[in-house]
């Protein structure tokens, strides 16, 4: 039998905070082998990014391996001083890390940091650099080494660091969250070109990540983390098909996927939270939000059990852990295609002047500007909810910032229920900021530590709602039920809550004065999946309840597919695409939505990768230099029509309909 | 970068023209007559009179100003009452006593201050960390007049190695000056030494937990190549700022270890100019103060950006 390249056994990693040790990473045993690629997948608190760092004796200060080993080629490297590391770092143990900005120096030349990687002879090492910058798909590697870390683009900050893990002969490669901070077309790329890397050099490989659609991917193992502890491992496949942790099936259970919608087909979230470390329950860590558990569950811990040979799983109950879901309620939400129109935008353009140099001036050279909005149109019904998607640098933020009006359009206008609104908030009636509410992506920082819950709420009802003190602290209770916190958590400050409980509190905070309309700006995107899953809910039961309207703003199509009814896709500014979900994204027709919506596939299309930086096209189509199904001169030289597909639906393409129907990859449209 | 440099060195000229309104009037408004001071108890007022009118004191302020100021431009700074000496030369020579006092310090401040910050930051937490910590606090709380007390009693009048006195002759050689900056240049460097050490300290601390160290300690690098080519450099860069302001302290603000010396330097002469209600003295000393103050600083923030290239000066690609 070989010897696996990576074996953990027994292993428990602690951190000191204060007086105490933490365990964050509990008893994991598990190996790897050449070749192997096991995904480590789990939410935040579970311990996979410590697992990471400890199997290459990586930990940050404050974090010690308590007990169990780990071994590197069937050597115990568990308590090796750091002299006797050094060497194996710089041979064999390799990590990607998921802020590539942050991982490289910021005042040495990339050039400098990668030569210093490879070591040994300064022209080799030279020639090494450029020919693994060259593998890692970058186009112009000398300009590359000379740039510092600033000056490229997240994507090839990340290809710098892939190529600097692959030099000499990897044995050992820890990929943690290596895409979490890209694009989601970037991270198609990236993803693309590790799966190549690792099938060409064969390197036992730990692929972490939150992405259960990218681990599905690329891992042929898959060991799911909860609470520091392994819930269960099994091959990829299997782990997807037939769950046997009733955690992980909750997690499958809270991943918004294609076919699944919020007024039919739910999502089912997991209750409850994570155990804080130190206050993890007697029996199985899972049980106080496990629907199985019983008496047992709550006081004996379950063993790893094994399922078969290759899938093992903590669970006393596995067999009862079945692949049918509970038999789903459908909502009775309705949606009223023709109800009043709240939001009109009209023409929405913005564009920012960029700083002149010096020679410039002296030119009389026109300020260049950027184009952050381009005519955009859109027209938000009540009880509707419209999904703004596209990359970072599509618009869509400044969209966002027009509209809630913290920033002044170049031209155009936003109409609030057919009377036109200020272009900033400033000159806004109290009317119509009680009826445009805003709920941000960061609840930690959207609400301020010094209030209680119930001063937060008190304040928009006061100043929007118009209630007088007394009628504003009865009001409060009403609220909280609204977004299913306990009425008790009035009493709470931001800091005794949990991510998902804050943003439960920023909504109700922003519901407070009743507004028409609610803007959410990736207002799911940091939580985890499970608890996105739970705030994704409330939203559509919030809807259902009160007809109040969404501009629901994510790069996450995912999302957008379950919650939204009408869609509109962004690039550079412009809209390419919108109409009812359900006609843009199944299946989608224009390639930049295609190129979205089959990111995580792989067999999806792929977009063209244009320099950072580099001035959008004068003339014809903004998409075309990316764009992978470019007719050609027609796209370069004239901007392409609106298409009407019917039902509203309508795209900007030269490719006609009938064509974009037909060049469709369906088998890419799966999870 | 250019435009930059052009845009600073204008906000430079704003700030020294402000700064000079700000000490004329200051000067003005002091309590205490010029001419009593100059004339004596026992002038009579016609003398007071006739001495106010050939000072130009006796004329409206804002003429007074526009004279001064110009004057100072084209380098007439005129002559200083309480010496009948031409004000120039006498504030350029303790200039230059200063610069090479403040020389001296920096070069045994900043080698030492760095070295113990850096051996506190990277060993962080163990004793000698402490060690230092406490130490350099320790000497840098006790005023300047007391270690340099105790400095001359040990050096000079105990050991006699070095001089008590650092009165410097004008005509004097370096090497014959060198031993008379020793023991002033020490008690400066007393002073700024935990500074200097703290920051640095501070500085390495906050490095070494940054991500890209994790890295180059993956790539099996040596602990002293990760502090030379990773942790100093982005360490040491806030420290600059920190020592371009103390250039300027160190030239001006002296006050103290030039008089426990008697070293000639500004300090003493701005005391000096003080003491005799010697305006236009004192307003060309404040005014020479301004000056090296805000050159240090466009130094200090020339040096930054050239050390780092994230800043990108007057770039008109800014995001």
């Amino acid at each position: 039998m070989t010897v696996p390249v990576l074996a953990v056994n027994n292993l428990t990693v602690a951190y000191r905070v204060g007086r105490q040790m933490l365990p964050v990473v509990r008893e994991i045993s598990l190996t790897v082998t050449a070749g192997d690629v096991l995904g480590v997948v789990g939410e935040s608190g579970s311990g996979k990014s410590t697992l990471g760092l400890a199997v290459l004796r990586a930990l940050p200060a404050g974090g010690h391996i308590s007990s169990g080993q780990v071994f590197i080629d069937g050597t115990d490297v568990t308590h090796l001083p750091t002299s006797a590391l050094r060497p194996l770092w710089a041979r064999s143990l390799r990590l990607v890390p998921q802020n590539p900005l942050a991982a490289l120096n910021p005042t040495l030349r990339i050039g400098e940091q990668l030569i210093e990687a490879i070591g040994g002879d300064r022209t080799t090492a030279t020639q090494q650099a450029l020919a693994l910058l060259t593998r890692v798909q970058i186009a112009d590697p000398v300009r590359v080494m000379r740039s510092y870390p600033h000056e490229l683009s997240g994507g090839m900050q990340q290809r710098v660091m892939i190529a600097m893990a692959l030099h000499g002969e990897p044995r050992l490669l820890v990929l943690d969250e290596p895409t979490t901070s890209l694009d989601v077309t970037t991270e198609a790329a990236v993803v693309d070109l590790l799966a190549e890397l690792i099938a060409e050099r064969q390197p036992a490989t730990l692929f972490i990540s939150h992405n259960l659609g990218l681990v599905a991917r690329i891992a042929t193992r898959t060991a799911v983390l909860y609470a520091g502890e392994l819930v269960e491992l099994a091959p990829t496949e299997s782990l997807f098909q037939q769950p046997r942790h009733p955690y992980t099936q909750g997690l499958l259970r809270s991943l918004p996927r294609p076919g699944l919608r919020y007024n039919h087909h739910p999502l089912q979230p997991i209750d409850g939270v994570l155990p804080a470390p130190g206050a993890l329950p007697k029996g199985c860590i899972f049980a106080p939000r496990c629907a199985l558990a019983d008496d047992r569950c709550r006081n004996e811990r379950p063993p790893l059990l094994a399922v078969n040979d290759k899938q093992w799983t903590r669970c006393h109950y596995w067999q009862q852990v079945t692949g049918d879901s509970p038999a789903s309620s459908p909502s009775t939400a309705t949606t009223a295609l023709n109800g009043e129109v709240l939001l009109t935008t009209t023409q929405l353009t913005k564009t920012i002047p960029q700083r002149r140099s010096l020679t410039d001036l002296i030119r009389r050279k026109p300020p260049s500007v950027v184009q952050a909005l381009t005519s955009v149109d859109l027209k938000l019904r009540r009880n509707r909810t419209l999904g703004i998607v596209g990359e970072s640098g599509s618009g869509k933020t400044t969209l966002a910032r027009c509209v809630i009006g913290l920033t002044e359009p170049s031209s155009g206008s936003i109409d609030l229920i057919d009377v036109p609104l200020a272009p900033t908030i400033q000159h806004r009636s109290r009317e119509q900021l009680r009826r445009l509410q805003m709920v941000l992506q960061n609840p930690q920082e959207a609400l301020n530590p010094a209030l209680t819950v119930g001063e937060a709420l008190i304040r928009p009802l006061i100043r929007l709602g118009g209630l007088d003190r007394q009628r504003a602290v009865q009001h409060v209770p009403e609220l909280l039920q609204l977004v299913k916190l306990p009425i008790s958590y009035a009493e709470r400050r931001p800091a005794q809550l949990s991510g998902g409980e804050k943003q439960r509190v920023a909504i109700a905070r922003a519901l407070a004065a009743a507004p028409d309309l609610l803007l959410l700006d990736e207002a799911v995107s940091a939580l985890d999946v499970s608890v996105q899953a739970a705030i994704l809910n409330l939203l559509a039961d919030v809807k259902t309840d009160t007809g109040i309207a969404y501009l629901f703003i994510t790069h996450d199509l995912a999302v957008v597919s379950y919650l939204a009814d009408d869609v509109a896709v962004m690039y550079r500014g412009q809209i390419v695409e919108e109409g009812p979900a359900t006609a843009v994204l199944q299946p989608p027709l224009h390639p930049y939505t295609e190129a979205l919506l089959t990111a995580t596939s792989a067999h999806g299309l792929r977009l063209r990768e244009v320099e950072e930086g580099a001035a959008p096209p004068q003339h014809g189509c903004p998409f075309q230099p990316r764009c992978p199904r470019a007719l050609g001169d027609i796209c370069v030289t004239t901007p392409p029509p609106w298409r009407e597909a019917g039902n509203g639906h309508r795209l900007r393409c030269h490719i006609p309909l009938e064509e974009l129907q037909t060049i469709q990859q369906p088998e890419a449209i799966t999870p | 970068m250019i435009r930059y440099l052009l845009r600073r060195i204008v906000l430079l000229g704003g700030t020294v023209l402000i700064s000079s309104l700000i000490i004329f009037l200051i000067c003005r408004l002091l309590p205490g007559d010029v001419a009593r001071v100059l004339l004596g108890r026992e002038a009579g007022e016609a003398a007071l009179a006739a001495l106010r009118a050939e000072l130009g004191l006796d004329r409206p302020l804002p003429l007074q100003y526009i004279d001064w100021l110009r004057g100072f431009l084209t380098g007439d700074w005129g002559i200083a009452y309480s010496t009948r000496q031409p004000i120039r030369p006498l504030v350029m020579e303790r200039l230059s006593n200063s610069l090479l006092l403040a020389g001296a310090t920096l070069a045994l401040a900043l080698p030492l201050g760095i070295g113990l910050g850096v051996w506190a930051g990277w060993r962080a937490g163990k004793p000698d960390d402490t060690v230092i910590s406490v130490s350099t606090l320790a000497v840098t709380g006790l005023p300047e007049f007391v270690t340099g007390l105790l400095l001359i009693d040990l050096f000079a009048f105990r050991l006699r190695w070095l001089p008590a006195n650092s009165s410097i002759r004008p005509d004097a050689s370096f090497f014959e000056i060198l031993p008379q900056l020793v023991l002033p240049a020490i008690t400066a460097t007393l002073v700024l030494l935990a500074y200097i050490a703290r920051l640095t300290r501070t500085g390495v601390i906050a490095e070494r937990e940054q991500e890209y160290v994790r890295t180059a300690m993956l790539k099996g690098l040596s602990p002293a190549t990760i502090l030379r080519r990773h942790v100093l450099r982005n360490a040491l860069l806030p420290a600059i700022t920190v020592i371009a302001i103390s250039l300027g302290w160190l030239i001006s603000g002296l006050i103290v270890v030039e008089n426990v010396y008697n070293y000639p330097g500004i300090g003493r002469l701005l005391t000096f100019a003080i003491d005799r209600r010697d305006l236009l003295l004192l307003q060309a000393v404040a005014m020479i103060t301004v000056v090296i103050f805000a050159v240090a600083n466009l130094l200090a923030d020339l040096m930054y950006a050239l050390l780092d290239p994230r800043i990108r000066l007057g770039d008109e690609r800014s995001p």
